[in-house]
């Protein structure tokens, strides 16, 4: 296969260094997704809330607003499911809110930290259908996107690798790559 | 730009009416029957996937624990009430062998222009490249880029990575578009990388039918009638072939595992008791450690049996059987070996023969300048590429919205990734060009069925 590109090859790679040098100051830059909400989410003053350590005692949280929550010992922390993923959860820290979905549709769960999220409903997990995540950046680092429907669901954070983290609960916007 | 036409019009159309004779013939007799090969299960639950054939009880317990080894995230040596699960970095890529590899799958790999994900890490090789030997990483940041630090110690480099596009045209006048990517590695802690290094960009390879490759004979790779070469590798002064990796630098699947802790996680094992840390990296070298070795013999042999019995998911969809017929007739076959042999222990420890269906040669090709890896200065290198297996690929086009190809994921369909062939398949990649449009279309789409 034969291109002839050479200059314009170089004069386009020395325009995409100094484009680069201004994009990689921000980490939070490149998502796969459109996340200016979530971003605009995250950049408001998070309300701390303790998380439950079991279904009776989770805390009710709403969409479209930013929670600092602060985890447990997953040892002391009765789970509203078994987690999706399976893991070593030596030293680690789970919680569990409420969350009232006012509409069924798409909603992205979104955190500051990469731990493991499920959405149970009626003792049962709902799968997600798509992620994606951003190394470096924590406003948010992870968005999973799911199908929920009307109703009070739980959101259970669990195997984290931390006591605290940030969590929004938005409706999905367009998920397509740049 | 307009490619010629290097196969006659004629000879080209009666290809394509052989074929299709030929297909409806025979319907897609490209599987074999279920009886004829093994490997590959129906992934219901892509959290919890499958085995492909039933385990003994003490390997079920392995494979289960082996799966949640492989998801568990490692933390830094000393966090209280961390016990098996600490020891990650101080230098690392990503914190999981799940982040990479999710639920056993390639991993995304680039989505586009901007700083480059977790799962497409960087590696370094010292030129010149010597043939059966290991030449060793950079002088300075070792095996691998580790673009990740634990809190107090500063990551070696970050690196972002630009996509330049090429278009082109098929004979039939087609257009088609090509990306190209350049990584602009920059605040490399200790200075410059060394003068001589190899810039190796690879994405996280699937896990699915590891320990089904790990089971084809020696004997099978070496034949002397196949094309490419044999991944000739001298470990511990035995010569073996390699088998693991995109240009299969790893003999065995221990090999490749163990490698990855160490040099992506920053975790030591009995195996490999050091971290990708070199002489200069002086805090590397003195941060705590998470015991010795980091990840117990216990937990690396439950890791290694959820590989080695990891089954290859089926896939979900069928094509129609003009896309088998054209990847024999093309020659994609010729490297994209359908069948293997295996050797396999049952349930019982019995062993027996079986076939696979990978669709890889596991030897090595040269497919051109454009695909291989640059020295420091963008030289090109000579780089051969272990044919990459198709198995899997229908589920995986199943469940990614933006699916990537190749070793650094540039291509962004199966047509993309057919076109960087050159070198040893630049006949097969004519031959592909000068095809009709459905013709093209049959075999991309048989190709995403595998």
């Amino acid at each position: 296969m034969r291109f002839s590109r050479e200059l314009l090859s170089t004069i386009g790679l020395l325009l995409l260094v100094a484009h680069g040098v201004a994009r990689a100051d921000d980490a939070c830059a490149g998502f796969a997704w459109d996340v200016a909400h979530e971003r605009s989410v995250f950049a408001t003053a998070p309300s701390a809330q303790q998380a439950g350590h079991d279904v009776d005692s989770a805390p009710l949280v709403t969409t479209d607003r930013l929670y600092d929550l602060a985890l447990s010992p997953q040892e002391q922390v009765t789970l509203a499911a078994s987690p999706g993923k399976k893991a070593l959860t030596d030293g680690a820290y789970a919680g569990l809110v409420r969350i009232k979905v006012a509409s069924a549709g798409t909603y992205r769960v979104s955190l500051s930290r990469p731990f493991w999220v499920d959405v149970v409903k009626g003792g049962a997990l709902i799968a997600s259908t798509n992620f994606t995540g951003r190394p470096g950046c924590d406003a948010p680092h992870k968005l999973v996107q799911y199908p929920l429907p009307a109703g009070e669901l739980l959101l259970q954070v669990s195997g984290a690798t931390d006591d605290r983290v940030k969590i929004a609960v938005t409706a999905a916007r367009a998920t397509t790559a740049h | 730009m307009r490619r010629e036409p290097r196969i006659g019009a004629l000879a080209v159309c009666a290809l394509v009416l052989l074929i299709s004779h030929s297909a409806r013939l025979h319907a897609d007799n490209s599987r074999s029957s279920p009886a004829d090969a093994v490997g590959t299960r129906l992934f219901a639950d892509s959290r919890d996937p499958p085995s492909y054939a039933p385990l003994a009880e003490e390997d079920k317990t392995r494979f289960d624990l082996g799966h949640a080894v492989f998801n568990t995230h490692w933390v830094p040596a000393g966090t209280p009430r961390a016990q098996r699960r600490d020891g990650l970095g101080p230098l690392f890529n990503a914190d999981s062998c799940d982040a990479c590899h999710n639920e056993g799958a390639r991993g995304r790999g680039p989505q586009g222009d901007g700083p480059a994900p977790p799962d497409l890490v960087i590696k370094l090789e010292s030129a010149p490249r010597v043939e059966d030997e290991d030449a060793g990483g950079d002088p300075v940041y070792g095996r691998v880029l580790n673009t990740q630090v634990l809190v107090g110690l500063r990551a070696e480099a970050t690196i972002t990575i630009r996509y330049e596009a090429f278009s082109g045209r098929y004979p039939d006048g087609q257009a088609f578009t090509l990306h190209k990517p350049h990584y602009e590695i920059a605040d490399l802690h200790f200075g410059p990388l060394g003068a001589h290094t190899i810039i190796e960009p690879r994405i996280a390879p699937a896990v699915f039918g590891a320990g089904l490759l790990d089971a084809v004979p020696q004997s099978a790779i070496t034949s002397s009638g196949a094309t490419g070469a044999v991944a000739w590798r001298t470990v511990n002064g035995e010569r073996r072939v390699g088998r693991f990796g995109w240009q299969a630098t790893a003999v065995s699947l221990r090999d490749q595992v163990t490698q990855a802790f160490s040099r992506e996680m920053g975790i030591t094992s009995a195996d490999r008791p050091h971290d990708d840390c070199t002489p200069r990296e002086r805090q590397c070298l003195a941060a705590p450690n998470g015991g010795d070795p980091e990840v117990s013999t216990e937990l690396l042999d439950a890791v290694l049996a959820f590989q080695q019995f990891l089954a290859v998911p089926e896939s979900p969809r069928r094509a129609a059987g003009e896309g088998a017929q054209l990847f024999r007739a093309l020659g994609c076959d010729t490297c994209h070996t359908p069948q293997l042999p295996v050797e396999l222990a049952d349930a019982s420890g019995q062993m027996h023969s079986a076939s696979i269906e990978p669709y890889t040669d596991l030897r090595l090709h040269d497919l051109g300048e454009g695909l291989a890896d640059r020295d420091v200065s963008g030289a090109p290198v000579q780089s051969r590429w272990r044919t990459a297996p198709l198995w899997g690929m229908g589920y995986r086009l199943g469940r990614e919205s933006v699916p990537r190809f190749l070793h650094d994921g540039r291509a962004r369909t199966l047509e993309e990734a057919i076109l960087w062939h050159q070198g040893e398949a630049a006949a097969i990649n004519e031959r592909f060009v000068a095809l009709p449009v459905q013709a093209r279309q049959a075999l991309t789409d048989w190709v995403g069925t595998r």
